[in-house]
């Protein structure tokens, strides 16, 4: 519709903590696909990542009012509700996950490989960044943020001491910091 | 405080990528409140992970909003606001100071109009809100359909699968029997020989102590390989994929330390089958 108006981001938690439909499929419109690639990053399949991203919605829309906007952004938000619902959905088909596990797939959706996700969409962005960014650091970041390993999984899985995960983590984010103002 | 120590630590990272224990985590949070370098630090943080999970964007299939919608419309559907029209009944002045018997009937007519439109529109609300709570059970009740529908489904989808490798064409089933050490212990195998697949179905094999994990071997050619660990889901309905093998001349499961070991434990064997 042309004339579906541009919120900001202050007043769109002002309409949707108020029930608007309309503000929430803004909500929808502007940060669905970063949800939904979020999710398949954690999951894998494209079904369950639907799925997810269902859920992921109705819990924004169920519990918006326990949004703070003094404690960080709408978007980090919605991030979060996202990739933690993935991340439980995950945990919850393999079992506990354990670092070495890793290499054997338990999941029953194995099975099916039908369903795999082919990346055809064009991420150019994305390549140019994974190109600069040391490849180990990639590594410690998306287990930490699209598999939810914890600090000790870390350290056993990628052999480094506890006490240096934290300072490993920021100089990844340092690199990837910098990677991306560069563009 | 030493801010700048502190920001450099890691720990602010650590918080966004969501690695800190509670108390860390409150921590941050409180700081961050107190010294505004903190915050400003950890917006830019946010940023960067934010970019970078952006970068990673698919748009979903459409019909995926259309649900998300519908179940969230179900529950907000559009209430009609109920208008509390009165009808306004002029009352002439000057028609009144020339009768006054004119303005005494003018005005009981007002007021009953008045009354019996009160009424009505006390009526219609009535049922306009029985409606919507008609509308809410309806919802609810579709609502709860559809949870069940997807449990449902998934369930079904799963046992499909399932049913797909035991079904396809090259699969062999070798039971694993309990051995001394576990005599009522049962498991089963399917072994695809062309694609060389591996699956396990556990039907009993006690939960191992938290520190443990079972781990199935194949024999090949006299000796054993990993073919990976697995834990007990409580589930005779599951399979789980472990790692491809070829030529396998048995299969032997045993409890070793979490994560796998790189040799068999002998004496922790708990079930054992030939294949063929």
């Amino acid at each position: 519709m042309s004339f579906k108006r541009k919120y900001t981001e202050e007043e769109l938690v002002t309409l949707v903590k108020d029930k608007s439909t309309e503000a929430f499929s803004s909500l929808y419109d502007n940060y669905s696909a970063a949800l939904y690639g979020v999710i398949l990053k954690v999951v894998t399949y494209e079904e369950q990542a639907q799925d997810i991203l269902q859920d992921s919605f109705v819990k924004i829309w169920n519990n918006f009012s326990s949004y703070d906007a003094a404690k960080g952004k709408l978007f980090t938000w919605m991030l979060n509700i996202a990739r933690n619902t993935a991340i439980d959905a995950l945990r919850s088909k393999q079992g506990k996950m354990d670092a070495k596990n890793q290499s054997i797939d338990n999941s029953v959706y194995e099975v099916n490989a039908q369903t795999k996700v082919t990346t055809s969409v064009d991420h150019i962005g994305l390549k140019e960044v994974l190109k600069k960014l040391r490849p180990d650091y990639v590594t410690l970041i998306d287990m930490a943020y699209f598999k939810g390993y914890t600090q000790e999984e870390i350290s056993q899985e990628l052999n480094i001491p506890l006490g240096t995960v934290k300072t490993r983590v920021r100089t990844a984010l340092n690199q990837l910091r910098e990677i991306l103002k560069v563009k | 405080m030493d801010i700048p120590a502190y920001i450099s630590s890691g720990i602010l990272e650590s918080y966004l990528l969501g690695l800190t224990a509670p108390e860390e985590t409150k921590e941050v949070e409180s700081l961050a409140r107190q010294y505004p370098a903190i915050r400003i630090e950890l917006n830019k943080i946010e940023d960067a992970i934010n970019d970078y999970a952006s970068l990673y964007s698919q748009t979903p299939p459409a019909n995926v909003r259309d649900k998300i919608f519908a179940s969230v419309d179900a529950k907000y559907i559009a209430s009609p606001t109920v208008k509390n029209e009165t009808k306004v009944v002029s009352i002439n002045k000057s028609q009144s100071s020339s009768s006054s018997s004119g303005f005494k009937w003018l005005a009981a007519a007002a007021s009953v109009a008045l009354l019996v439109s009160a009424g009505y529109n006390y009526q219609q609300h009535k049922d306009l809100e029985a409606q919507k709570t008609a509308n809410d059970i309806v919802a609810e009740d579709i609502n709860n359909l559809n949870v069940k529908f997807d449990k449902q489904f998934a369930e079904t989808e799963r046992i499909r699968k399932n049913l797909d490798v035991l079904t396809k064409p090259g699969t062999k089933m070798i039971e694993m029997k309990g051995l001394d050490k576990s005599p009522s212990s049962l498991a089963l195998i399917y072994w695809n020989q062309n694609s060389k697949e591996v699956f396990i179905n556990i039907q009993s094999l006690p939960q191992p102590p938290a520190d443990k994990q079972y781990q199935l071997w194949a024999i090949v050619d006299g000796a054993p390989v990993d073919i990976g660990v697995f834990d007990i889901l409580n589930d005779k309905l599951t399979i789980q994929k472990m790692k491809e093998v070829q030529n396998p001349q048995a299969f032997a499961v045993t409890l070793e330390k979490k994560g796998g070991s790189p040799t068999p434990t002998m004496e922790e064997m708990y079930v054992m089958g030939k294949n063929g």
